[in-house]
């Protein structure tokens, strides 16, 4: 046992030496974890300032307002600016220049209105917009406001009490908390870290397995007297270690960032301080581990590094997709809890709603972590042998 | 001393064409390369000599036939064995001296032994100090043969097998090697058991003090040059090799 860890030692060092010294791919990974907080976090929240400032924005775009002298004055004591639309408008509209919807008021609104008839309007959008798209809803409270209030004038003419006429009352109340809120606009946070873990271990992964074995070293490896689980563990090992310094970069870089977030009320939004860090370290570090396993895995199997990479792939898109593909659930204790990467996406997002996640269940999302590391590691130990041809 | 007896190997496609069919590699090989000794391994291209040395070293799984290196019948005997073929790689961003001490420390040997190991192993084969300490990345292909020999050879091993050791040297550093390699199977060199590779019939008999000919397989003859010249009726070892292994009308 002592000789099998004074290989997996040897081995480690070796490694460690050997991936810090590819200077040009370390600094590529290290620059990118380094910036990687203050950017996300600065095109979030100019992001959502947009959001929230075209929500806060009271302009109307209106093609045919002459025709319509009533809503154009309800428009202006609600002190709403109307614009005319532009022309061109429709298609503009559809390649995304125009960032508002806009109100078509027919020629006879102002006629059918007096005649107590139902005039008819249209507000024109594109899905394919999203910004256009955005404003439709605060459009159309506005035109409902001037709906209510021309059918409580009209009963009030008729001699109806306007609060007697039976219409309900709709108050909308927001129970979301702002870490709640934040919850969504930081969402994706978790698939930053998850993509951090795998891009930090992804090269040298495949260079200790199937790089090794297209250089030619990987045979001389074999033939000295280490045991092929020394061998593989002093590599996993050295190769998470990179892995998890990356990532850890990468969560501690949101720190320092949070201060570049503009607005209080989107760093009140964003809570991330000693607590937060920590519990994403103690979710995330085990990643690393985990990614640096299933892409040895790949890479022992595979005959050239181009087949690995094409195989390595398919670890990527796992870890990306498997957070969309399922949903955790109303955070009772369960089998994702088992899973890698789900059961860090669905913590970190409690975190973020400012839940308090259990020590034991970050535990357990790390055991599970461990147990399929070991298991490849077990392959790969075992496949690495076969495959020097 | 190493035996190979009636060793057989039937690789079931070539390359990665899996319709081809199988490949006999070995049929029955059997020699023996004794202590204090340079036996050299002769054959044309494809006759079986790395499938052979790949067998012997571990890195292939024979279908019949036995090994004996030493005393030893099993594997591993990555301890008493150091072996070389051309196609081993170095580490390219660490120094020739962090390759060479790597191996030594799997083989289990302290930073004291490894130093010395590389000292003289730089001395015998006619490597730089100095470059040594460069990233292996920037060797010439001798250069690089040389650093991944002294790799194989750092555990200072009692059975030596090397797979065309002299591809890609100069003329002063494959007169350096051959004077190392008698060196190590003389007594004074500690008696090793030296075995070469080669398809270079004017190499190995400059080097070898036995050559084992093989062709398709097999062994065709062994001994001293001047044994298979004898035995052959022919006038020299070229005409005897040609006659050995591409038959009398080659």
């Amino acid at each position: 046992m002592r000789r099998w860890l004074a290989v997996v030692a040897v081995v480690f060092a070796k490694e460690a030496a050997d991936i810090l010294r590819d200077r040009r791919a370390l600094l590529t990974v290290g620059v990118v974890a380094i910036l990687a907080g203050p950017v996300l976090l600065l095109m979030l929240a100019n992001m959502l300032a947009g959001f929230e400032a075209r929500a806060e924005r009271r302009i109307a775009l209106v093609d045919g307002i002459d025709h319509a002298p009533t809503l154009r004055n309800y428009l202006l004591r609600e002190t709403v600016r109307i614009e005319p639309a532009p022309p061109g408008y429709a298609d503009a509209l559809r390649a995304g220049r125009l960032p508002d919807p806009v109100l078509v008021v027919p020629a006879d609104f102002e006629a059918r209105l007096a005649a107590g008839e139902v005039p008819r309007l249209v507000i024109l959008t594109d899905s394919g917009n999203a910004r256009a798209d955005a404003g439709v809803a605060r459009l159309q409270r506005w035109l409902s406001g001037f709906a209510a209030q021309r059918s409580a004038l009209e009963l009030a003419m008729r001699g109806v009490a306007a609060g007697n006429h039976g219409r309900i009352e709709i108050d909308v109340q927001d129970s979301a908390s702002p870490l709640a809120r934040a919850t969504r606009v930081f969402g994706m946070l978790p698939f930053f870290f998850v993509l951090a873990a795998l891009y930090g271990v992804w090269g040298a992964a495949l260079d200790t397995t199937v790089g090794e074995r297209e250089r030619g070293t990987l045979q001389p490896l074999l033939l000295t007297p280490a045991a092929g689980g020394a061998l593989v563990a002093g590599k996993w090992l050295a190769v998470s270690a990179v892995g998890a310094g990356i990532t850890a970069l990468t969560v501690l870089s949101f720190l320092p960032a949070q201060v570049l977030m503009p607005g209080e009320t989107l760093r009140a939004m964003f809570v991330f301080g000693t607590r937060e860090v920590l519990t994403s370290l103690a979710l995330f570090l085990p990643l690393p581990g985990l990614f640096a396993a299933l892409l040895m895995l790949v890479g022992a199997g595979a005959r050239t590094l181009r087949a690995a990479q094409a195989g390595a792939t398919g670890v990527m898109l796992a870890a990306a997709l498997l957070p969309l593909a399922v949903k955790t659930g109303d955070g009772a204790v369960g089998w994702p809890d088992w899973v890698p990467v789900l059961s860090q996406h669905a913590h970190m997002l409690a975190l973020l709603a400012g839940d308090a996640v259990s020590p034991w269940r970050i535990l357990l999302s790390a055991a599970a972590c461990l147990a399929i590391a070991c298991a490849a590691l077990v392959v790969v130990s075992r496949q690495l042998p076969r495959r020097i041809a | 001393m190493i035996e190979v007896r009636a060793l057989a190997k039937t690789f079931p496609h070539d390359g990665g064409d899996r319709r081809a069919p199988p490949v006999r590699a070995l049929r029955g090989l059997s020699f023996t390369a004794p202590d204090g000794c340079v036996t050299g391994l002769l054959g044309p291209n494809g006759a079986g000599k790395t499938t052979a040395l790949r067998i012997l070293a571990g890195l292939e799984r024979a279908d019949a036939g036995t090994v004996r290196v030493g005393d030893q019948t099993e594997l591993p005997w990555a301890e008493r064995l150091g072996f070389f073929t051309d196609g081993c790689g170095l580490y390219a961003r660490l120094s020739g001296h962090q390759n060479i001490a790597y191996h030594g420390r799997l083989h289990g040997l302290d930073n004291v032994a490894i130093a010395g190991r590389i000292a003289a192993l730089s001395a015998a084969l006619g490597l730089d100090p100095l470059l040594l300490l460069r990233p292996a990345g920037g060797y010439s292909q001798g250069e690089r043969m040389r650093v991944a020999l002294a790799r194989a050879l750092v555990h200072a091993p009692r059975h030596i097998v090397l797979d065309e050791p002299t591809h890609g040297l100069d003329v002063a550093s494959v007169r350096r090697l051959r004077r190392f390699l008698r060196h190590l199977a003389s007594p004074e060199g500690g008696g090793h058991c030296v075995l070469v590779s080669s398809h270079a019939m004017d190499e190995v008999a400059r080097l070898a003090d036995r050559v084992v000919v093989m062709a398709q397989g097999v062994a065709l003859a062994a001994g001293s040059v001047a044994e298979i010249v004898a035995r052959s009726g022919a006038s020299t070892f070229e005409e005897a090799f040609v006659q050995l292994a591409f038959g009398e009308g080659a």
